[in-house]
């Protein structure tokens, strides 16, 4: 693997919703060792489309291929499975776990003891809990919470809770990590920590990240590539210099605040 | 057999199939609503019968009067189970909403029986017992009165939703919550008359079957479990699919009864229920709105 | 300390209780009680896993607790098979049946499978009652052998007392185990966020049939266990009220709570004992109880003990 590959490549998707056209066409491609941007105004199709890639929904056209094979098909469990883990908008931790366990769960896709080894707690279920505990402390020291993992998860506050999920992620060692305006609600400083913590995942991790935000700043700050959506179309993409300066691209968002 | 019992299987199917459509609407109307299905509902349909019951023998009204005030006394029931206890509970999970309405429905049913115990009881037919009889089949003439009911209940009630601004108002929430609350409908108004008007329904229903089936505390949820096949049938949020889910139930039932075997009438409602979750859980007309994990 | 240790000393404790009870209480009617509440907490643990950990309700548990007792009891008695193997056969076919419902079903939402459940039971109930010449109908099979296992016959009721706890024990144990682990916390996760369970891997419509089959197994053996202990069935045992009763114990005891299903099993059997006009208040109170925790106490006694105990330690490291 190797930098500029490419791990996501989804082509021709259309979804609609009744007679909303949420995605029409839509060609998407993100590569390993990059951060993969996909901004638009509200109501463009973005959280549809990481949708669509992390298999919650299906496409009506078009395909979706990871790492070559296509997985337009697949249910969301076996794409997790295969590492395509996501975060997501209204934060979906469990809260009826504590902050470690919650992490712990991430770990699922790598521990493969059975249900005999669980019952009769033989040497391979201990070997598995080691390995997921440390994996575990590992993500929570990453992104800062390791002092808070006996808490119970809905007693972290708000900003602690965006990083638990991304912790949850990270421990799931995921081959395509998509983030679902992971910076929402955040303010300044937290937010900072956050774009540092991302740069972190795919500088030392070399995870493939997909971003979906609003915060611009941390969007160019971030991101490798950008692709803007505007009405379920792409409108444009490239390098965030580039599409910053784009003319439509201004226009999307000017349109969506004279509105 | 002859044709004449044939069309004897089929009316009394039709008859008590009324009765499901009634209750499947209730759940209908309820669930559309809120997205809950109210364990409930088979209750609203006994209390109907018992509670008219109990006027008449009770307090010695008349037919028509125990029946109306029966249906009063159930509505309010339903908008209080809905504001005591399903309010209370409504944001949280799923499961405790459904141990929620399981638990009312346990409660009715165990104060219906502390208070009136283990009998059956029934009233008279509205217009007399003498059946009428034309080409050799025998029609009671209540069933010709639960059929007139129902269809003008149905009537009622579509007039209620496509024309009135109330009704209309309903609808919006089942299809939309959020945006139904930002333009201004009081969601919790339109959950509360939800759980009074199916209640409404299913008394209803189970007052004008009561002079023909009898009642008991336990009628319930044989009945519950019947008219929510019935909107599977249909496909689950559909009202004319509960309503013709309700009929088609009645009358597969009869036949069931009549040709195969009586005892087992109870269970045809729930083979049929367990084949079509296994072959087709969008209902016979496939026009349900339920989600797939 | 952890909480492996924890629970091995909370079930070590739970022995010992169960163990030294028969030496203050030997009124061999109080012992009898206690068996039946043994027998039941097994369901209940059961159902709690159903419950409590996959968000399932189940309305037709006592239909599994009876297809189990029924089939035992036909197979030894009518057909003479050994004990043993009446007993796996019919837990198996608990299991096996509780599988083929589960299949379409849980795929579906919450309520199709309490709906799902409900038909079910009163289905199986009208059938114990209807194939009188199988099952006896009404009024029950009579002559079921008592229960023997390598040739020791449990004659006594303080010997079948300590099996059924022992066994009660040991269902706990393995309960434990499975909820830590990773198939307890998927388990968890199911009951909280599906979408994020799925996307972490874990096959949701599988592990909810997975421990739909496990509690109809659980139910299955405290079935056999039943009817070699009574002798006898009849359908009236396995019938909607008794399922309504299982649900009230889970919820009583606490969701997702091994123990509180224990609690809530033995409150529950025992109660009627010192009401004698319980039978007119039974189904009135389960609703009521079924009702006032989900609102007040979701948590069960259970939780809330532990919620208490939370609370008092906190305190005190404030000080």
């Amino acid at each position: 693997m190797f930098r500029g590959y490419t791990v996501l490549k989804c082509e021709g998707i259309r979804v609609s919703f009744g007679g909303i056209h949420a995605l029409r066409d839509v060609n998407f491609t993100a590569e390993y060792g990059n951060i993969t941007a996909l901004i638009g105004p509200n109501g463009a199709g973005k959280t549809t489309l990481l949708n669509v890639i992390s298999g919650l929904i299906s496409p009506d056209n078009g395909h979706v291929y990871f790492l070559g094979d296509d997985i337009t098909d697949l249910p969301t469990y076996l794409r997790g499975q295969m590492g395509i883990v996501r975060t997501f908008q209204n934060l979906e931790i469990f809260h009826n776990m504590t902050v470690l366990e919650n992490v712990l769960t991430g770990c699922h896709r790598h521990v493969k003891y059975t249900l005999l080894d669980s019952l009769l707690k033989t040497p391979d279920y201990w070997e598995g809990e080691r390995f997921c505990l440390e994996y575990a402390r590992n993500a929570l020291e990453f992104v800062g919470l390791l002092d808070k993992r006996d808490m119970p998860a809905q007693d972290l506050p708000f900003g602690s809770q965006r990083l638990l999920e991304l912790a949850r992620a990270l421990v799931a060692e995921p081959t395509l990590l998509l983030l679902d305006e992971p910076a929402a609600g955040l303010n300044l400083s937290e937010t900072e920590n956050l774009g540092k913590i991302i740069h972190r995942i795919r500088d030392e991790k070399k995870i493939p990240i997909v971003l979906v935000e609003h915060d611009m700043g941390l969007v160019m700050r971030l991101s490798d590539r950008v692709y803007v959506l505007n009405f379920g179309e792409v409108i444009a993409q490239g390098e965030p210099k580039e599409v910053q300066n784009n003319p439509e691209v201004i226009a999307a968002y000017l349109g969506e605040e004279g509105t | 057999m002859e044709l004449a019992s044939y069309f004897q299987l089929l009316l009394s199917g039709i008859t008590v199939g009324s009765i499901y459509g009634l209750t499947a609407l209730g759940f209908t109307i309820i669930f559309n609503t809120t997205g809950i299905i109210n364990f409930a509902q088979g209750e609203f349909v006994m209390l109907g019968g018992m509670l008219a019951v109990f006027a008449l023998k009770g307090f010695k009204l008349g037919v028509l009067p125990s029946i109306f005030i029966s249906v009063v006394v159930t509505t309010i029931i339903g908008a209080a189970i809905e504001r005591i206890t399903i309010r209370p509970v409504r944001g949280g999970a799923v499961l405790n909403l459904i141990i929620a309405t399981i638990g009312v429905s346990i409660f009715i049913r165990g104060v219906i029986m502390f208070v009136f115990g283990k009998d059956t009881y029934g009233f008279p037919q509205f217009t007399g017992d003498i059946p009428l009889t034309f080409w050799g089949v025998a029609i009671m003439p209540q069933s010709l009165w639960v059929i007139a009911v129902t269809v003008l209940l149905l009537l009622w009630l579509f007039f209620f939703f496509k024309k009135t601004i109330f009704g209309k108002a309903m609808l919006a929430c089942s299809h939309d919550r959020k945006a139904s609350y930002l333009v201004g409908i009081s969601v919790n108004k339109m959950v509360l008359a939800s759980f009074a008007i199916s209640a409404l329904v299913g008394a209803i229903g189970g007052a004008i079957l009561t002079p023909i089936t009898l009642t008991s505390y336990d009628v319930g949820i044989m009945l519950g479990l019947k008219g929510f096949s019935a909107c599977i049938i249909g496909g689950l949020g559909n009202p004319f699919g509960a309503a013709f889910g309700g009929i088609i139930l009645g009358i597969l039932e009869s036949f069931g009864a009549g040709l195969i075997s009586s005892a087992y009438k109870d269970a045809f409602a729930f083979f049929i229920l367990l084949v079509l979750l296994f072959f087709r859980p969008t209902g016979l007309l496939g026009l349900s709105k339920i989600e797939r994990v | 300390m952890s909480g492996f240790k924890k629970d091995g000393l909370s079930v070590f404790c739970f022995v010992l209780l169960l163990l030294a009870v028969p030496f203050f209480l030997t009124n061999v009617y109080y012992i009898n009680t206690l068996t039946l509440s043994a027998i039941h907490a097994i369901i209940a643990v059961g159902l709690n896993l159903l419950m409590g950990y996959a968000g399932q309700v189940s309305l037709g548990h006592a239909a599994f607790y009876g297809i189990a007792a029924y089939t035992s009891a036909i197979l030894t008695t009518t057909y003479g098979l050994p004990i043993p193997l009446g007993m796996v056969i019919g837990i198996l076919l608990s299991g096996f049946i509780a599988y083929i419902i589960g299949i379409p079903t849980l795929k579906l939402k919450g309520h199709y499978l309490a709906m799902a459940t409900l038909g079910f039971g009163v289905i199986v109930y009208i059938f114990f009652n209807e194939t009188i010449e199988l099952t006896g109908g009404p009024s029950g099979f009579r002559g079921v052998p008592r229960l023997a296992l390598f040739g020791f016959t449990f004659e006594s009721d303080l010997s079948y007392y300590y099996l059924t706890s022992l066994t009660l024990a040991f269902i706990i144990v393995l309960s434990l185990n499975l909820i830590n682990s990773r198939i307890g916390r998927a388990l968890k996760a199911i009951h909280t966020s599906e979408t994020a369970a799925q996307v972490f891997g874990i096959p949701i419509a599988k592990y909810k049939l997975f421990v739909f089959v496990i509690s109809a197994l659980y139910a299955g053996l405290a079935g056999v266990l039943y009817v070699h202990n009574l002798s006898f069935v009849a359908p009236s045992s396995f019938g909607f009220n008794f399922s309504v009763e299982l649900v009230t114990m889970v919820v009583l005891g606490g969701m997702a709570r091994i123990w509180g299903s224990v609690i809530g099993a033995f409150f529950l059997t025992i109660l009627p004992e010192f009401l004698r006009f319980f039978e007119n208040i039974e189904i009135m109170l389960y609703g009521a109880i079924l009702i006032v925790f989900i609102i007040f106490m979701p948590e069960g006694i259970a939780g809330s003990i532990v919620k208490i105990f939370a609370a008092w330690r906190a305190r005190k490291s404030d000080v």
